[in-house]
């Protein structure tokens, strides 16, 4: 305990007196974080894209045999769909059924992704829609006895998510415009609305904050430089810690003294791990106080997704350490790795439309998936590769480095081969 | 200083004095290179024992394996009498090692590391007394790379005594530093001597194994090829004076009459040396071939064979070649 405590402190010093260090470890990433929150925050409006359901339930062969019904709910299909065509206007994807689709299966497997979050609105226009507008041209004409209600579609939305209660006001603003134009067509100005929209909410399947709550790009930085810092301090301090101390023979000089292995790295896995959480403060706090992060980073199931990181990129460290006994080469490999993992990991902008082979290295990228992991669990960004993945994949080269470390890793730097 | 290491049964006095360290046909292999080819020898307490050989002798995997930093391959090691498969934890709080590589960890003050490696071990002296016998009291908050080569040296001989170490081994502790720093290492080590450590010292100075061992061994390629007290060794040779003088472009007749007067003559760029047992009856001979062929004897001198003839004698190859 004594020696772990005092090899920690140790590195600790050492860490504080060396300024570069603190410039690469603790400027650096708030630098960069700047530098990507300046050249891609600004366009967090113009990738908003929101995912909107357009489900009819008039049944088709009903309006074939009562040829005097217009099908204004087809109108409302095209309006929608001219929107989403104008160049303009990406902000909309619409999603209608197939041509031969059921319209009850469809509503539900819409219903179901509006639940997990893959869709912002669900716009349900029932059965009786046509007949309700009809009834309502009628009553306007003729406006005798009581009025009958106006063709009424349900908007489905999730409260708790932002953009989900943004499409659903942008929804009810359509069809109020949809109801304008509708009163034109048919000779009625100034009337009563055709068309009204009722708001109503679902529950998510997950619990509240942990699925996206509208997407900022600030946010989705912050992930990757939070994952940048724990690779910075898993595997570039450790291989840097090791390969220096390997090749200047400090370690054949712990190796002689009675310390313990175990008491070495804990000392060494303590202070990577008080750095780590200091990278990640100052990132927070830069971030906090100057870009509007408002994520709570401190959730257990974050923190502890932080600390399986942290793992899997010291085992990764080792792997490293293991195959190149040269500390130079080592340290070179690292520094070589580090930012094209990180790039093609997706910590600063996405890699889904990367051509065959680049594609071969993200789904490798142990990053990717921590990457991925750490985004969904902050409920940043649902992770585009499942969540049995984003553990998994890192576990295994996890597994793989272990076991490579405990059958090639060596204390002395240059395999022995002369009889000095 | 002195009286601020323990001493270690060295009242026993030598003869009686049990043996610190002992092989038995010891063997480390590297593949085909055999490193230590079934060597033994025993170490006794309260001496400096000296292993003396060329790069590439077998000295450093020797005392490598008696620091517990590499694993013999065959042979009996005994650590106090007491039977081991390896030097492991249990002894290391007994030995202090000063490697043949001595670096620091940078940005680190001297008293610091001093109190690194006093947490190594469950027994120690105060920071302050090894800086006292050391002799850098005045370095205590010096960051170690600003140290100079021979103070550098005497910090990691610092480090090696924080756990008042039983034997000290002493893995080539000059290499590399001027004749003053050497010097001074020197004194240190006669000083622990003195106070009662047992030191095992490996050199291919053989005015460091001369200067400073009780006992040496010469060793070379893996194997002892010669033992005893510096002064057993030299007088092994049989002869007792060399007889020096410049070459100044002697011809290779001259050469070959020198042959004829005198057994052994060993001629090189800068000087020529004759090995001699009669020294007046020799010089006598000299002056009379010097006369013959006319040459001078420039730099004239006599001296006393050293290690370093005993080891060419033994292999026929000088001990830095």
């Amino acid at each position: 305990m004594k020696a772990s405590l005092k090899i920690f402190k140790q590195n600790l010093r050492q860490y504080f007196r060396d300024r570069s260090n603190l410039f690469w470890s603790l400027m650096f990433p708030v630098i960069l974080l700047i530098i990507l929150v300046l050249i891609f925050g600004g366009q967090q409006d113009e990738r908003i894209t929101m995912q909107i359901s357009l489900v009819s339930l008039e049944e088709e062969g009903e309006s074939d045999s009562r040829e005097d019904i217009f099908a204004w709910s087809e109108e409302v299909e095209e309006i929608f769909l001219s929107i989403q065509a104008e160049e303009d206007q990406q902000w909309l994807n619409l999603h209608l059924p197939q041509e031969n689709e059921d319209r009850e299966e469809f509503y539900e497997q819409e219903m179901k992704l509006l639940a997990e979050g893959e869709r912002h609105v669900v716009l349900v226009i029932p059965g009786e829609f046509n007949e309700q507008v009809m009834n309502k041209i009628a009553y306007q004409y003729h406006e005798t006895g009581e009025a009958p209600p106006a063709g009424r579609m349900t908007a489905y939305y999730r409260p708790e998510n932002q953009l989900s209660t943004i499409a659903a006001d942008i929804t009810e603003g359509i069809i109020s415009e949809i109801s304008r134009r509708f009163n034109i067509f048919s000779g009625m100005t100034a009337q009563e609305e055709l068309l009204e929209v009722s708001h109503q909410e679902i529950e998510a399947f997950a619990e509240p904050g942990e699925r996206q709550t509208g997407f900022s790009m600030t946010d989705y930085l912050v992930a990757g430089i939070i994952v940048m810092t724990v690779f910075s301090s898993g595997m570039e301090i450790l291989v840097a810690k090791i390969s220096l101390r390997r090749d200047k023979g400090i370690l054949r000089r712990y190796q002689a003294t009675p310390v313990k292995i175990s008491q070495f790295f804990s000392g060494l896995f303590l202070y990577i791990g008080v750095i780590t959480v200091l990278q990640i403060a100052v990132v927070y706090g830069v971030s906090r106080i100057f870009f509007d992060f408002t994520v709570n980073i401190f959730q257990p199931s974050a923190l502890a997704f932080i600390g399986y990181a942290l793992l899997v990129f010291l085992a990764l460290g080792f792997l490293v350490l293991s195959l190149v006994d040269n500390g130079q080469a080592a340290r070179g490999l690292v520094q070589g790795l580090f930012y094209p993992l990180l790039f093609l990991g997706g910590a600063f902008f996405t890699v889904t439309g990367l051509p065959g082979f680049l594609q071969l290295i993200v789904r490798l990228n142990p990053v990717t998936y921590l990457i991925n992991g750490l985004r969904d669990t902050l409920g940043i960004f649902s992770s585009p590769t499942p969540a049995y993945q984003n553990l998994l994949v890192p576990g295994i080269w996890l597994l793989l480095a272990l076991v490579v470390t405990f059958m090639k890793f060596s204390w002395s730097a240059g395999r022995k081969n002369n009889g000095n | 200083m002195e009286q601020k290491i323990k001493k270690n049964n060295n009242e026993a006095g030598e003869n009686n004095s049990q043996k610190a360290i002992e092989v038995r046909n010891l063997k480390k292999h590297y593949g085909e290179v055999k490193a230590v080819n079934g060597i033994s020898f025993y170490v006794k307490e309260n001496q400096v024992f000296t292993l003396l050989g060329p790069n590439g002798a077998g000295k450093t995997t020797t005392i490598e394996i008696l620091e517990g930093l590499t694993e013999k391959d065959g042979g009996e090691l005994y650590f106090f009498g007491e039977r081991c498969q390896r030097i492991g934890r249990r002894q290391k709080e007994e030995i202090g090692v000063l490697l043949q590589q001595n670096n620091f960890v940078e940005l680190t003050q001297v008293e610091e590391l001093l109190d690194l490696f006093a947490s190594f071990y469950s027994t120690t002296i105060p920071a302050t007394e090894i800086l006292d016998i050391v002799e850098l009291q005045d370095k205590a908050e010096a960051y170690v790379e600003d140290l100079s080569g021979g103070q550098q040296q005497r910090l990691a001989i610092g480090l090696a005594l924080i756990n008042d170490p039983k034997i000290l081994f002493l893995d080539e502790p000059t290499t590399g530093l001027d004749p003053q720093a050497r010097r001074n290492i020197w004194q240190l080590i006669q000083n622990l001597r003195s106070q009662g450590k047992t030191i095992f010292l490996t050199t291919h100075y053989m005015e460091e194994a001369e200067e400073l061992s009780d006992y040496v061994y010469i060793m070379d390629r893996g194997e002892i090829i010669a033992r005893g007290t510096p002064l057993e060794l030299i007088a092994k040779l049989d002869r007792e004076n060399i007889i020096v003088f410049a070459d100044r472009n002697l011809q290779g007749d001259s050469i070959s009459e020198l042959e004829n007067i005198f057994p052994q003559v060993d001629v090189d760029d800068e000087q020529v040396e004759l090995h001699v047992k009669d020294l007046s009856e020799s010089m006598a001979k000299l002056f009379d071939w010097s006369k013959k062929q006319e040459q001078t004897l420039d730099e004239l001198r006599i001296r006393r064979p050293n290690l370093e003839d005993v080891f060419l004698d033994l292999t026929g190859k000088e001990l830095r070649e």
